[in-house]
């Protein structure tokens, strides 16, 4: 995985995903899980949670708008 | 998940057999609509239950209209019951059926907020899922539009009771054009735990209105309470009752696994 993204940026992004479509209980416990992250591990989270809530396809999708924005790209 | 499923299951071979074996006699009928309100009440606590795992949210309005779409059913359902077997006075319109008809318009807004927040990419959608929501919609909306919207104005009946008559199928037209996004957001979601959600409120949806079609063709079978039509008609909406559960309990599930793997993960 490799982006020139500021790690707190994406994170935030992503809670705030998570916020949408979990709700406020996930989004605090995430971040407290994520604080002491690198955005690596973040990102691999946040693909297997999505994937898991929406299926592969659309978990992808749905995640794509913040790897665009940031311009991560997945080896 | 398994428990809920078998819990579910039971009850509605309890309802069956309830219906079908009447083993209280005389007073079966009333036994009959408790377990009614009783599978609506379930229903309704249910979506709060999802309310409270979800906490805010964007999603926070839409699950709540959904939540209070079925709570409303479920106040009719008891009104209508306390009317009918506890007065002897059921008219037409009642109280019960203000309430029938403000769960339709909560419900609808509460899908139309649920299915906007999906992100649905309409433009990537595959066009099989397309013809086939559309042939499905297109059925239900045609069987509803035959059966009902044209006798659903009646000239002699006062005004009251053609707006609420025909309340009742612009409703289920609503929830029938709801049903098509659902399934539209049900295969978006494929492989993924939110679509079995959404499928079971699709089924719920469809269970419903199967009763409210079968109480459109055949209003005298269901009032009177006796024989097969009001029996099985009761089956379909006891059991659109107990998919909204699973729907709700399912997704409940699913807020509360995430939350506590990532707490487990906190804690280590």
């Amino acid at each position: 995985m490799q982006t020139t993204a500021n790690n707190e940026e994406v994170k935030q992004d992503i809670l705030a995903l998570y916020q949408r479509y979990f709700g406020s209980m996930m989004f605090e416990n995430y971040k407290k899980f994520y604080a002491d992250k690198d955005l690596t591990t973040i990102l691999t989270s946040a693909n297997e949670l999505m994937s898991e809530y929406a299926g592969e396809v659309k978990g992808r999708e749905l995640l794509s708008d913040i790897y665009k924005r940031y311009n991560i790209t997945q080896n | 998940m398994n428990k809920i499923v078998i819990s579910l299951f039971v009850f509605f071979l309890w309802i069956v057999a309830v219906f079908a074996f009447r083993p209280l006699g005389a007073n079966n009928t009333l036994f009959e609509q408790s377990l009614y309100c009783v599978a609506s009440l379930i229903a309704s606590v249910s979506g709060f239950l999802v309310l409270r795992a979800y906490g805010k949210g964007p999603r926070f309005r839409s699950l709540l209209f959904l939540s209070l779409g079925v709570l409303a059913w479920f106040f009719a359902d008891v009104q209508f019951n306390y009317y009918e077997f506890v007065l002897n006075n059921l008219s037409y319109p009642s109280s019960a059926d203000y309430f029938y008809l403000a769960g339709y318009i909560l419900m609808f807004l509460g899908l139309t907020l649920e299915i906007k927040l999906s992100d649905i990419s309409w433009k990537k959608m595959n066009k099989q899922v397309y013809l086939v929501s559309g042939l499905f919609t297109a059925l239900m909306l045609g069987a509803f539009s035959y059966l009902t919207l044209f006798s659903s104005y009646d000239p002699k009946a006062l005004f009251w009771e053609n707006v609420v008559t025909i309340g009742y199928t612009v409703g289920d037209l609503f929830l029938c054009v709801a049903g098509f996004f659902i399934l539209v957001v049900a295969w978006e979601y494929r492989g993924g735990k939110a679509s079995g959600v959404w499928m079971s409120l699709f089924l719920g949806f469809l269970s419903t209105m199967v009763g409210d079609l079968l109480y459109a063709i055949f209003p005298d079978a269901l009032t009177s309470h006796v024989g097969w039509i009001y029996i099985v008609s009761q089956y379909f909406y006891i059991f659109g009752y107990i998919l909204f559960t699973y729907a709700f309990l399912s997704l409940q599930t699913v807020f509360l696994t995430l939350q506590k793997r990532v707490n487990l993960k906190n804690t280590t």
